[in-house]
């Protein structure tokens, strides 16, 4: 019955490893203070995640709920943004940086 | 002397009440005693493989009824007759009926999963019965690779594994030569002189005329017209 | 028990035999799983994060809705709803967007008007004076600069202002403050060139978190015009935008669940010719109905459990160990400014059951149910070939 055995033993070794992987993962608790500091310095209402266009970068908030604001390839949640193309005037950048010397 | 199995009244159709409606047996009565051997002969058609699997648990009649050792089987659901089968039972097929690409020890003990032996006892019994067929040097070896007459004996082998009352073969001559055939004639005789029962289908005069065969029965269009002992 | 190890023994057998066939299968059958483990995952680490550094968001935003739309707030509702009993304090913010067409990034630019000593996740310190600033991680990855530097934006009128960089955020407080850039409330009034009068939004504290949704009510009442967000809100909205429903989740589930269960339908219609001879030489031979399906219960959970286990060991690693890469892009979408972030390991072990629920049993089905059809009828035929 040498190959059941093997069997039940690799399986249960996987599950095994596998649950305790997320049993440590679940169980390390972390240190969400200081996010929470700085949340709470900041007033941040959101996570930073789709910085796409103006209207996807604060879910929670309410907004000019405008699709197709400043790049062109900014689709919005519906249909409509494949149907109609933007038409952009042009790019420029708008922002600098002055590396300072020494720094 | 004790009647093992008596068979009455057995009427076996195909397709009931459609069109192509077949009867494959009519009317069929006869009794096997024990230790008896009795060969079942009759053209292509006639209903040998039928009757062999009316009587070997396999199918249930239409009408009439079996009875083994007084326990009227033809009634009885199909979990029980699976056991019947396992228990009073080896077969062998015509078409050998191993499972391809499995070796010779796994293909042997298969009958005896379902039962409440241990895998070592299960290989242990299997490498008796190879032994006994001089299999035993095979073991490993896949069906696949193994020639007509080989293949014969591990179906054989098979079949004798739990060590049944009652051997059936159908037509287990039909893939091998004279010289073969007479080898197996004498594994019949040697199964017979254990104290088995053998019901045996064949075509081969070569079979049904050796002095082993004591009964000769034989069909015609699903019926018995000739029911005779030496 | 000893013949359950029979009938397992059986089936590795039987699997073995149709080893290459049984193999892909595997490999398939985990991928599935694994796509799917990994936006479960994803999703819900996600949501953990928001959820748990979200609860310190403002008890309530107040922002003013005009003709359906967001407006500026003005600023004389700061001393009515200081009035209203309850209210610790009320703070009106600057904040707004800021666009770059070169390179596409949208920054976010916020105003504090308290300045706070030390915040663990800032190296340097918060801007103090008007000529300087706070920028996120991500800004400074995308522009280049170090504390010290300075940032020159250019602002609606041409006019271009110049900001001493004077913190940097660290990585771990990416998913909070990457495309940030952080001025004085007045500074960045200046830079939008907005009125005094006039605020993005209004922040209220409030002494008995309880009453938050009593005091929404009584500022909806009193000010019409205004739209309270309490903090219950956001953290809702991070809620559903991660769940089982999400886009993201639908996008990948569906795909992944359509091909299982072309897998599955392959399966479940193929019992092949082998397979129904094998059935009815084992039944001929004495098994019972029973025994059979038991084997083919063992074989679909041999391939489906191996395949489940493995398949979340892979999506665990893929997205706790290499950040997720293949699923990134997905939530990335158009993003410039696209926050770098390790997750914290976090599993919902009832989202992963459900999970197993609904891939295992219908496997399994899909492999007993085809078996089942041909083991209960008569083995008769087996003899005929
Ligand atoms: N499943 C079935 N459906 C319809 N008819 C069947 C079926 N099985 C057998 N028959 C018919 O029953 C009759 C008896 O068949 P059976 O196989 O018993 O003959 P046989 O004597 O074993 O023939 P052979 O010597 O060729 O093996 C035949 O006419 C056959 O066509
Ligand atoms: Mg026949």
């Amino acid at each position: 019955m040498t190959r059941g055995v093997a069997y039940l033993a690799f399986i249960l070794t996987l599950a095994i490893l596998t649950a305790s992987l997320m049993a440590a993962g679940a169980a390390k608790s972390v240190d969400v203070s200081e996010k929470q500091q700085l949340v709470k310095a900041l007033g941040i209402t959101d996570l930073s995640l789709f910085s796409e266009a103006r209207y996807t970068r604060h879910p929670s908030q309410a907004d000019l709920f405008a699709p197709f604001q400043d790049f062109p390839g900014a689709l919005e949640h519906f249909p409509t943004g494949s149907m109609i193309p933007p038409n952009p005037i042009g790019f420029s950048s708008r922002i600098r940086i002055q590396q300072l010397p020494g720094n | 002397m004790a009647q093992l199995l008596v068979a009455e009244n057995l009427n076996k159709f195909y397709h009931r009440h459609q069109p192509d409606e077949v009867t494959a047996l009519r009317n069929i009565s006869m009794q096997i005693s024990h230790g008896e051997i009795v060969a079942l002969t009759g053209p292509s058609g006639s209903g040998k493989t039928t009757l062999l699997s009316l009587l070997g648990c396999m199918s249930r009649p239409t009408s009439g009824s079996i009875r083994l050792s007084d326990l009227t089987v033809s009634k009885l659901p199909e979990r029980f007759l699976a056991q019947i089968r396992r228990e009073k039972f080896g077969f062998v097929f015509q078409q050998y009926n191993l499972l391809r690409d499995v070796n010779v020890i796994e293909n042997v003990m298969l009958p005896l999963y379902p039962s409440s032996q241990s895998f070592a006892e299960m290989k242990k019994s299997a490498t008796a019965v190879l032994e006994r067929f001089e299999l035993a040097g095979m073991m490993g070896k896949k069906v696949n690779q193994l020639s007509g007459g080989e293949q014969q004996r591990v179906a054989i082998a098979r079949a004798l594994i739990a060590n049944p009352e009652i051997i059936i073969a159908d037509e287990p001559t039909a893939h091998l030569d004279s010289e073969l055939s007479r080898h197996l004639l004498q594994i019949l005789a040697e199964l017979h002189s254990d104290g088995r029962t053998i019901i045996i289908a064949t075509h081969d005069p070569s079979i049904y005329n050796s002095p082993l065969i004591q009964r000769r029965v034989n069909l015609r269009h699903g019926q018995i017209t000739e029911d005779t002992t030496k | 028990m000893v013949r359950q190890l029979k009938t397992l023994e059986y089936t590795l057998s039987s699997l073995m035999r149709r080893k290459s066939k049984n193999l892909s299968l595997v490999v398939v059958y985990a991928f599935t799983i694994a796509t799917l483990g990994s936006v479960l995952f994803l999703t819900h680490a996600l949501k953990v994060e928001a959820t748990s550094s979200l609860t310190e968001a403002p008890a309530l935003t107040i922002q003013k809705i005009s003709a359906g739309r967001h407006e500026l707030i003005p600023t004389d509702h700061v001393a009515t709803i200081e009035k209203l009993p309850g209210v610790k304090s009320v703070t009106p913010r600057v904040w707004g967007y800021y666009y770059d067409s070169l390179i596409k990034a949208n920054l976010t630019l916020s105003g504090i008007s308290s300045y706070r000593e030390k915040l663990e996740l800032l190296n340097g310190r918060l801007p103090l004076g008007p000529g300087e600033c706070a920028i996120g991680k991500g800004v400074a990855q995308a522009f280049g600069p170090a504390i010290g530097d300075n940032l020159v934006l250019e602002d609606s009128g041409k006019e271009t202002t110049t900001f001493k960089i004077t913190g940097v955020f660290q990585a771990e407080s990416n998913l909070l403050t990457n495309d940030l850039v952080v001025l004085q409330e007045a500074t960045l009034r200046d830079f939008f060139s907005m009125d005094q009068s006039l605020a993005t939004d209004l922040i209220v504290e409030i002494h008995n978190q309880r009453e938050i949704k009593v005091l929404a009510k009584k500022i909806k009442y009193l000010l019409p015009d205004t739209r309270p967000i309490t903090r219950d809100e956001i953290i809702h909205t991070y809620d559903s935008l991660f769940n089982w429903r999400s886009g993201m989740m639908l996008a990948v589930a569906i795909a992944a669940l359509i091909a299982f269960c072309i897998l599955a339908w392959d399966k479940a219609t193929g019992i092949s010719a082998t397979e129904k001879q094998e059935i009815g030489i084992l039944k001929a031979i004495g098994w019972e109905t029973a025994d059979v399906l038991s084997v083919k219960f063992w074989e679909g959970l041999v391939i489906s459990l191996t395949s489940f286990i493995l398949g979340t060991l892979a999506a665990w690693v893929h997205v706790f160990i290499f950040d997720a890469p293949g699923l990134i892009p997905l939530l990335k979408g158009w993003s410039v400014l696209f926050p770098k972030f390790q997750l914290t390991p976090a599993v919902d072990f009832y989202q992963l059951f459900v999970l197993a629920f609904l891939t295992i049993v219908p496997y399994l089905g899909c492999t007993i149910i085809p078996a089942w059809k041909t083991a209960v009828t008569d083995p008769e035929h087996v003899m005929r070939g």
